[in-house]
């Protein structure tokens, strides 16, 4: 028994090669999330046709699509047309073991990835998750690692990262902001997107 | 989301059942001026009461005194025989007091003859605002665009009835208003097939004018098609169609070559 809980090899449409293994958040980086999310669907739905290998627990799943796609809890704005993130999150039916998030950046706030983040550390931290996303700051809230579009590992530079929220900049030092009250985040790592 | 959703359609149910009851009013009041009309010799006048040489082609209805038994015509399939029973009762009474014996009145339903303008107006205002009814709340409880049928090929069945659910109280609520109103519903499952074929059609196609016009085009078909067997058979297609377009643009749409387009650059 392996701990692969999905992996994805070879697809004939546009989607990178993505294993995850149990317990993990990867996050895939897409300037057009839209595109990657409705390429996953197919997989899902029909993995044979666009997939070469398609295993799911462990197990070859490219001929039990019927019921393998009961594993998914697929979640996007769109999809359910629903605007609140959070609660489509909360909504999980128990017996559905990956989650997968399609979130745009013009779609959230960094007040609603801080709640997020929140949940999912203190909720679904044992659940699999992947996030296709355009947003950075959802990557690094969320993920333990991130790929690009053509399956490359993007680098989660780990660190002491601060950033004011009121004009988004970077701050090296605490002390060198001069203001009395200033809301800042801090983030404890830091995509690094140079690459692409 | 849910909340705006319920208060539009909270708001739908009260408009609508202020115009019903406003336009039912407005109605009896235009019609009770529409006179009747007769043939051959009359014994009484009134100021609602109008001579005609031979039968007409459209009334409210049509008097003639055979004997002693006042022959009502009556256009079939029109609703408001309790809306005239109350002045056929006083023609009853003045004629039988004038000839000096009692006249019983007999009701036919006449084949060829109208109903008048004014009625077939009325049904169709109402038809109308119906229609565009049944249609906004349509189109805010969707169910029959690709996202839900996705969310239904991901099983999502508990949702997915949820929804359906949803529709089909909306639209049953609306039928209820009707019936407690008008009691009588018969003219309006025309405007309530095309309004579930609009529905289904602007679903389908997202482009806004293809909204704007599916749901005028189908409103003017209902007004001047009403023919309800032609109606069922479109929206049988109708059904069919969103169904397997639906399914199409899940798996067929402009990306899917995009991989090896890359791999060429």
């Amino acid at each position: 028994m392996s701990d692969v809980m999905l992996k994805i090899v070879n697809s004939k449409i546009a989607f990178p090669d993505i294993e995850i293994i149990t317990g993990e958040k990867v996050g895939i980086y897409a300037n057009n999330p839209d595109e990657l999310f409705r390429n996953l669907l197919k997989i899902i739905i029909k993995p044979k046709k666009y997939t070469e290998e398609y295993v799911l627990e462990g197990m070859e799943a490219e001929n039990l699509s019927y019921f393998s796609r009961r594993i998914f809890h697929v979640i996007s704005t769109g999809l359910w047309n629903e605007k609140n993130i959070n609660k489509l999150i909360e909504n999980k039916p128990e017996n559905r073991k990956i989650i997968i998030l399609l979130i745009k950046e013009s779609e959230i706030d960094l007040k609603n990835i801080v709640d997020i983040s929140i949940y999912i550390d203190k909720n679904l931290s044992q659940e699999n998750i992947l996030v296709i996303t355009d947003s950075k700051d959802f990557l690094e809230a969320i993920c333990d690692r991130v790929i690009d579009i053509n399956g490359n590992a993007l680098e989660l530079e780990e660190g002491i990262f601060i950033k004011r929220l009121d004009n988004m900049e970077e701050i090296e030092n605490i002390n060198e902001i001069e203001e009395k009250y200033v809301p800042l985040i801090l983030k404890k790592r830091e995509l690094n997107v140079r690459g692409i | 989301m849910k909340v705006k959703k319920i208060s539009i359609y909270i708001l739908l149910v009260i408009f609508f059942s202020i115009f019903l009851s406003l336009s039912q009013i407005i109605f009896d009041f235009i019609f009770q001026k529409e006179p009747y009309l007769y043939y051959g010799s009359f014994p009484i006048e009134s100021n609602n009461l109008k001579f005609s040489k031979e039968f007409p082609q459209q009334a409210k209805a049509v008097l003639s005194l055979e004997g002693d038994i006042l022959k009502v015509y009556l256009p079939k399939n029109s609703k408001y025989f309790d809306l005239i029973l109350k002045d056929l009762k006083v023609f009853l009474y003045d004629t039988s007091i004038k000839l000096n014996k009692i006249v019983k009145p007999y009701f036919i339903e006449k084949e060829n003859l109208k109903t008048p303008e004014v009625y077939n107006f009325y049904i169709k205002i109402i038809g109308l605002v119906f229609y565009f009814t049944i249609f906004i709340s349509g189109r805010i409880f969707t169910i029959f665009d690709k996202n839900n049928l996705i969310l239904f090929m991901l099983h999502y069945y508990k949702e997915y009835f949820k929804r359906v659910f949803f529709l089909l109280s909306a639209i049953f609520s609306f039928i209820a208003i009707e019936l407690l109103i008008l009691h009588d519903i018969s003219e309006l499952y025309l405007f309530l097939i095309y309004a579930l074929l609009s529905i289904l059609l602007t679903s389908v196609f997202e482009n806004i004018y293809l909204n704007i016009l599916i749901p005028l085009v189908f409103s003017i078909i209902a007004l001047f098609f009403e023919n309800i067997i032609f109606a069922l058979f479109i929206l049988l297609a109708g059904f069919i169609i969103s169904i397997v377009y639906n399914y199409i643009s899940i798996f067929y749409n402009k990306t899917i070559n995009v991989k090896e387009e890359k791999e060429v650059e």
